[in-house]
């Protein structure tokens, strides 16, 4: 399989907190992979630092082959990375179209086509009949389709979904599974997702990376995964966890 | 079949575009023009503070510097080099932009309040530059743009009525300016900015320059609109042209009329202009009262509509329809 996603010996320090310490793995193309950890194991860090968000202290970021570590969030936006983050950021006072058009005004600067391309990507996510209302009005599940339809308009090649589930509803759960297989599947997007809920991920994933302070401890298929003592110690085992 | 409001519509832009023209031959009182000259003055830099206040959600509080050097720029090229004025225009307006570009590369590394000292801390600078520079500028005493009998080559005129159509086309020129930006692209990402910077970045945007262009924007406007002053006027001097109520009033009359929507800003520098002039007439013998008024009125407006007078004729409109 071909590697969407390299990250190399990725270090972030915070003061005297090495959120990242030596990260390396990659996300092949068309996958499906999960990062899972404690609170606080660097999960949205090293989302940040692939985004662009963050600069890493070492280590570099490969898309598609190219370095594109030292770039700014919207110019690794542009080479087909979309991101939705762990709290919510949606424009709240937008309307649903309007929020998802700005996305798809990335690859136009018509905004009746960008228009008709958001209503696609509403289509996909189930909100086109709620397109003209005011988004702050919305539930917590339709603002997360709203800001996942935002960024599939930008039409990336990989996605990176932060706590996407987390809030939901085992029903609500069920059902973004489904989304999440079909936007894989059908619009091949190569998904990469960080999620505390682990049914999800075990459910969705064809590979697993477990990060625990900042250090990387497995990787694998999820049930190979599952069964790592090293994993286990992080999750329930380790006294500085519980 | 053509929508018949569509036509209706174009019909009543017709109509109130007629009455504009009209208007000044039907009115000679000189106080009225003098008063429609100043309403269009104030459309034009409130439209400016639209766009990076409203749309882009920038809170500048020095756009007197650019009103400045338009002023300055065109008036002092005329008197001493010879320059025509309208080529002094455009070397203003060149000027602001690129002074835009400068202030806003180094400013936007602020958000929020920290923005708005810095961009009012700049235009102090300015102001102090222009009054201590003697050499260039003519210092505190100002410049005098003399009077060249009636010549559209030297925006002179004697009469109001050639000042009133000229403000009036570029006031309508600003207006046109932001419609036409609510409807683009770049509308839409200088809203996407306002609404959240990080998100806006993670579809694409590049806020950086967006917020630089809309200030750009914002300053070029400000610039004609010092330049059609000082002709109108016929004078400027620094702490006129740099003052801070000209950057205060374009801020208050967009949030005041609704700001982010194109017929706010009119629509405060409408209502409120006159108000104020009203209040400087009468309550001349109380030195400063119409300042507060001018302070009572804003705070009744954000305490009572905080999203401006527009939005509650449009809701007005919808619960009469209803």
């Amino acid at each position: 399989m071909v590697e969407i996603l390299k990250v190399e010996n990725v270090t972030k320090r915070f003061g005297g907190v090495v959120a990242l310490k030596q990260v390396s793995l990659t996300v092949e193309e068309g996958s499906i992979t999960s990062l899972i950890g404690p609170n606080g194991a660097g999960k949205t860090t090293l989302f940040n630092v692939i985004n662009g968000y963050i600069k890493p202290d070492e280590g570099r970021i490969f898309f598609r082959e190219e370095n594109v570590t030292k770039l700014p969030p919207h110019a690794i936006c542009k080479r087909g990375i979309g991101r939705t983050f762990q709290k919510n950021r949606v424009f709240a006072n937008m309307t649903v179209l309007e929020n998802v058009t700005i996305g798809a005004l990335l690859h136009t600067s018509d905004v009746d086509e960008a228009e008709s391309r958001a209503l696609e990507s509403l289509k996909i996510v189930g909100l086109q009949n709620k397109k003209n209302r005011v988004v702050k009005n919305l539930t917590i599940l339709e603002r997360k389709m709203v800001e996942l339809a935002r960024a599939l308009s930008t039409r990336p090649a990989l996605l990176l979904l932060d706590e996407i589930a987390a809030g939901l509803t085992e029903a609500e759960i069920a059902w973004l599974l489904k989304l999440l297989k079909r936007i894989n599947s059908e619009l091949n997007i190569t998904l990469f997702i960080v999620e505390h809920v682990l049914k999800f991920v075990m459910n969705i994933s064809d590979k697993v990376i477990v990060l625990d302070h900042g250090v990387k401890i497995a990787e694998g298929p999820p049930e190979e995964v599952a069964s790592n003592s090293k994993v286990i110690e992080a999750y329930i085992g380790g006294e500085d966890n519980a | 079949m053509i929508d018949k409001n569509v036509i209706m519509g174009k019909l009543n832009w017709l109509l109130i575009l007629i009455a504009l023209i009209v208007l000044p031959f039907a009115v000679q009182s000189p106080l009225l023009l003098h008063l429609a000259i100043l309403i269009f003055l104030h459309v034009i830099i409130s439209e400016a503070w639209n766009l990076i206040g409203g749309y882009a959600g920038q809170v500048s509080l020095g756009n007197a510097v650019f009103f400045g050097v338009g002023a300055y720029t065109a008036v002092l090229l005329y008197i001493n080099l010879g320059v025509n004025l309208w080529i002094g225009l455009v070397i203003g307006m060149l000027f602001s932009a690129i002074l835009s570009a400068i202030i806003g590369y180094i400013c936007f590394r602020l958000h929020g309040v920290f923005f708005a000292f810095a961009t009012l801390a700049v235009a102090e600078v300015f102001k102090l530059f222009f009054i201590i520079r003697k050499d260039i500028t003519q210092g505190p005493m100002g410049v005098v743009l003399p009077y060249k009998g009636d010549s559209i080559l030297d925006v002179s005129f004697a009469s109001k009525v050639p000042y009133y159509f000229l403000t009036l086309a570029f006031s309508i020129f600003a207006v046109f300016i932001v419609y036409y930006i609510s409807k683009s692209k770049i509308g839409h990402y200088f809203l996407a900015v306002k609404e959240d910077e990080i998100a806006a970045q993670s579809i694409g945007v590049n806020t950086v320059f967006i917020k630089i262009l809309a200030f750009m924007l914002s300053a070029i406007l400000n610039s004609i609109a010092g330049f059609l002053y000082v002709t109108y006027i016929r004078y400027i001097d620094p702490y006129v042209a740099f003052s801070l109520d000209i950057s205060l009033i374009q801020a208050l009359l967009t949030i005041m009329g609704g700001a982010g929507t194109v017929w706010g800003p009119v629509l405060g520098t409408i209502i409120l202009i006159p108000l104020l002039e009203l209040f400087r007439i009468y309550f001349v013998m109380f030195s400063g009262f119409n300042y507060m008024l001018h302070g009572a009125l804003l705070m009744a407006i954000i305490l009572l509509m905080p999203q401006g007078v527009i939005n509650i004729i449009g809701r007005f409109i919808k619960w009469l329809k209803s």
